[in-house]
């Protein structure tokens, strides 16, 4: 069936104004040829990987995608770049950030026209070659499919995301700005500005019951939506870039590296002292960075064993980070995200 | 001999007759292909795959 996802609908060619001026406009090719082979010959399968095809009408969406994260995927640079000394980083930039990790930047086509390749498959086109405006299910779903998107429908176990139940998709809250971008090449998605928040929605002090009023005042600046709301074990990733892939499901509680004062979620990341070893990297600096990061773990619930019960997490410290369940040969830097958490005076 | 004349001349005029608009229309050949689901599944050959791991 896979063929189906060469296939486009004839109804397109008449109505769209893609099509006025041709498919050799963008995909090159010989219109004119019988074989196969010679109407393929020099064609460009993903003509928006070059973003000038798409800015010959829409020139400042394009201008201000080729800033952003989703095209540049800087963000996963800024993320392990502390762990090399410059020389290191050089090697990084040339054998496997280019190489390797930019291969998952997403162009115009990815998210519009057909479904970005995932280890070696793709969906097709998404809708016969329709543009479409979005269609999470076959674009976020395959790029964001290791972790997020099967955590928030809940293919990884345990309930599915409440968002997700209400017929929430990913655009409801992660907004086209977001992805296009404003014009600002940012580092780091942590510096993104038009982020979905849950306060955006959920105004504190709008809590229907008196409890949840109180325990949100209380936590407020100390303890992240996640902390108390995820709902299941998420995915972590322990070495997956190593080749021998062992993600195992947890929920991990511990101090955001990114705020020490926040206790949030925290994922295993897939870095570890030999992941780079194969391009000559050993990581002189690895111990700067922790092997666990704050997750904004998609599998939301209202209830949790955590809301019901202040014990859970005050006495029983119910999945908290300790220094026995650290990784093995992991990060120095993961001991200062151990939290625990105060008695409450009853 | 004239039969096969008149046979090559028929045949030609009939292909034309099928081929030259599916070349003329916007799109060309691309159209006349990449429209039809039995073209398509003819045509088609899976990927095979390397051994590696997907992205997540």
């Amino acid at each position: 069936m896979m063929y189906l996802g060469y296939v486009v609908d004839k109804e397109l060619l008449k109505n769209d104004p893609h099509f006025k001026m041709g498919c050799v406009l963008c995909h090159k090719g010989d219109a004119k040829a019988f074989r196969k082979e010679d109407a393929h010959k020099n064609v460009v399968k993903k003509p928006s990987d070059n973003l000038r095809t798409c800015m010959m009408c829409h020139k400042q969406i394009t201008e201000r995608y080729a800033k952003s994260l989703h095209f540049t995927t800087v963000g996963q640079r800024t993320g392990v770049m502390p762990r090399f000394s410059p020389e290191e980083l050089k090697t990084f930039d040339e054998k496997v950030f280019e190489k390797s990790c930019r291969s998952c930047h997403a162009s115009c086509g990815d998210c519009h026209v057909k479904g970005a390749p995932v280890g070696g498959i793709s969906i097709g086109l998404i809708a016969k070659h329709k543009f479409v405006k979005k269609d999470e299910g076959k674009t976020c779903a395959f790029c964001h499919g290791g972790r997020v998107y099967p955590e928030y429908v809940g293919e990884y176990g345990g309930a599915p995301d409440v968002h997700y139940q209400k017929g929430m998709l990913c655009m409801d809250c992660h907004k086209k700005d977001e992805f296009h971008g404003d014009g600002n090449a940012y580092k780091s998605k942590s510096e993104v500005k038009q982020r979905p928040a849950c306060k955006n929605c959920h105004k504190p002090g709008s809590e229907a019951k008196l409890t949840a009023q109180v325990a949100h005042r209380e936590h407020e600046g100390k303890v992240s939506c996640y902390g108390c709301h995820s709902g299941a074990a998420y995915r972590n990733c322990n070495d997956c870039h190593g080749g021998h892939s062992a993600a195992r499901p947890g929920m991990i509680l511990g101090r955001s590296p990114r705020d020490k004062k926040m206790l949030t979620t925290l994922r295993l990341i897939p870095t570890v002292r030999d992941t780079f070893a194969p391009a000559g990297i050993k990581m002189e600096n690895f111990d700067a960075l922790p092997n666990y990061w704050d997750t904004p773990a998609h599998n939301i619930r209202k209830r949790t064993d955590r809301t019901r019960n202040c014990d859970v997490c005050h006495v029983d410290r119910k999945n908290f980070l300790k220094q026995e369940t650290l990784i093995k040969n992991g990060s120095k830097a993961n001991e200062s995200l151990i939290f625990v958490p105060k008695p409450i005076s009853r | 001999m004239k039969k096969y004349i008149i046979f090559f001349v028929f045949t030609l005029l009939l292909s034309s007759l099928c081929l030259f608009p599916a070349l003329a229309a916007p799109g060309g050949s691309c159209v006349a292909c990449h429209t039809s689901e039995s073209m398509m599944k003819s045509m088609h050959k899976p990927p095979s795959l390397p051994a590696s791991t997907g992205e997540g």
